[in-house]
């Protein structure tokens, strides 16, 4: 584990950078919006978007690490992803969220988060249009605007808040989504599907809901790189929900987590437990 | 149509929708028991109740002569059916119980007036973030004052789908997922929250394009049946602010909107039509 100030000073600058990722969205936003809706030029709208918040998130962490990687999701190579995460290297997403963005939505963060060993070390993930920074650093806890946050502490799956996110046009996709919603239902007392994931993974750690897990998660990688996860992404989910008293397991396989895969996030590992007793293979 | 007295209305409701969510932030986060009856998922707290008085208090301190019927009232569901013609204003002091309990940030207050069956003013406050949403009758909608439009979609592959789901039984669960395969793949997005109000106000926003609460398997038409749960305490309410932000909004079957139960709102007419027909295909 690192030292305590230089989580700390990691904490703050993962702040910053998602902070200035967070104002170039906030100056997309409005008219622009209601134009390329109009002309369906939305791709090109969130491609600029996403560029334009991944540059000013660099800038920051170039500004306080010169000598440090960026890792984004828009990279074209990630054959060296895991001695990059050894060695030390900071992850961003700097738009989370692009579909409920360029529907107008207020659903999502850019997400900024430092991994090293493999383990993700500091991270922070801010909300514009609700003004929410949510942030953590290994063993220092986790904030929401400054404030320490809690899960919920649920540990019964019939009073669990269940959350999750579905994309898709494929029915057998859509048939697969609706088989597993039947199975978990019954088991719930609520049912979510609220934006982006880090609107699930923040609120969670805020105590919003219980439980979040695809119920649709991608099992083979996709061509352009070597896992099937969103460790941008990812990684800043674990620590959030870790240090705000929250259990993480991978989907599946073993170990606590898994920054390159799909995990399960949870108020409570009692929860958990139960999810896969009522799911079987998730 | 009395524009002035539906101004003066609107103001009424938006104070109203003010004071209960300021009862909700009060009780928010504390862990309050959970009072009364349970309607499994549906609960009833002191919240609630309290709020409720708030809504009334304020109603009463400017229309003293009028009737105020609350979801919490007695009979109140009784009542509501001939008062809706004579003129009265309703409240759900509490939308989206569970999602207050679990401190979840989807809650809010819904207050509107309906005279001659048609809903004049409306107001829907959420305390997160705090939104005041508000509209009167031939007015225009708005968002904290200023005016709100719905988007500009017009095709379901490219529209941001919002559904409610609230069935206690495995039964709607199933009919509810059967009709979430034929329509997921057809539509650009899906969401579910935890406030039928809020999802009203996101198409009203322009934040998505169209809503559509659970369906039933038990009906007269080919798909949608007849709501397990009226409400016509927050229905007036999503009916008048979706319209006069420019959407379109039907009865389950493309009918007059009901405002006693449950309707279909969308951000155009066009968007509505191809939902529906897409609907009336569920096995």
């Amino acid at each position: 584990m690192r030292f305590r100030d230089d989580l700390e000073l990691r904490r703050r600058v993962a702040e910053e950078a998602a902070r200035a990722g967070g104002a170039v969205h906030r100056k997309y936003r409005g008219q622009e919006l209601d134009r390329t809706i109009h002309d369906g030029e939305r791709a090109d709208y969130a491609t600029r978007v996403d560029f334009e918040a991944q540059e000013a998130v660099r800038e920051v962490v170039a500004h306080h690490f010169p000598h440090e990687r960026v890792i984004g999701e828009e990279d074209e190579s990630f054959d060296d992803i895991v001695e990059q995460m050894e060695r030390g290297c900071w992850f961003t997403d700097p738009l989370d969220g692009t579909q409920e963005f360029v529907h107008g939505g207020p659903g999502y963060s850019c997400i900024v988060v430092y991994v090293e060993h493999g383990v993700p070390q500091a991270c922070a993930a801010y909300f514009d249009s609700w003004d929410e920074m949510f942030s953590a650093a290994d063993g220092l806890g986790a904030t929401l605007n400054g404030s320490p946050i809690r899960v919920s502490g649920q540990h019964q799956l019939a009073g669990a808040v269940f959350s999750t996110a579905y994309r898709g046009t494929e029915v057998a996709k859509a048939q697969g989504f609706a088989e597993r919603f039947v199975k978990l239902v019954p088991h719930v007392e609520g049912f979510r599907m609220p934006g982006a994931p880090s609107v699930m993974a923040c609120g969670l750690a805020a105590g919003r809901y219980d439980l979040y897990v695809y119920l649709s998660a991608r099992l083979e990688p996709p061509q352009t790189r070597p896992f099937v996860g969103q460790p941008w992404e990812t990684a800043a989910f674990i620590l959030l929900v870790r240090e705000s008293g929250g259990a993480v397991q991978p989907l599946r396989g073993e170990g606590d987590y898994d920054v390159l895969g799909h995990n399960i996030y949870a108020a409570s590992p009692r929860l958990i437990e139960q999810l896969r007793a009522v799911m079987g293979d998730l | 149509m009395d524009n002035a007295l539906n101004a003066r209305r609107r103001a009424v409701v938006e104070e109203a929708a003010r004071a209960a969510g300021a009862v909700h932030m009060r009780y928010y986060g504390q862990g309050i028991d959970r009072v009364t009856k349970a309607w499994r998922r549906d609960f009833v707290t002191q919240a609630d109740l309290e709020a409720q008085a708030a809504v009334k208090q304020v109603i009463a301190s400017h229309f003293p002569e009028d009737v105020v019927i609350g979801e919490e009232d007695d009979d109140a569901f009784n009542r509501i059916a001939a008062t809706f013609d004579t003129g009265c204003w309703v409240t759900d002091p509490l939308d989206g119980t569970a999602e207050f309990l679990h401190t979840g940030t989807f809650f809010s207050s819904v207050v509107s007036y309906v005279e001659a069956r048609v809903p004049l003013a409306a107001a829907i406050h959420a305390p997160f973030p705090d939104e005041l949403y508000s509209a009167a009758r031939g007015q225009g909608a708005s968002m904290n004052g200023a005016p709100i439009r719905t988007s500009r979609a017009t095709r379901l592959d490219d529209a941001m789908f919002v559904a409610s789901y609230t069935a206690p039984t495995p039964e709607r669960a199933a009919w509810f997922a059967r009709w979430m395969e034929q329509v997921m793949p057809a539509v650009g997005g899906w969401r579910m929250f935890g406030s039928s109000a809020l999802c009203a106000m996101t198409v009203a926003a322009g934040r998505a394009d169209i809503y559509s609460p659970t369906p039933e398997p038990a009906t007269p038409g080919p798909m949608l049946g007849p709501a397990q749960k009226p409400q016509p305490w927050e229905t007036p309410a999503y009916v008048l602010i979706v319209q006069e932000a420019g959407g379109a909004v039907s009865n389950l079957y493309g009918g007059e909107p009901d405002l006693l139960g449950f309707n279909v709102y969308a951000a155009s007419r066009e968007l509505l039509e191809s939902y529906l027909t897409l609907g009336r295909q569920v096995p």
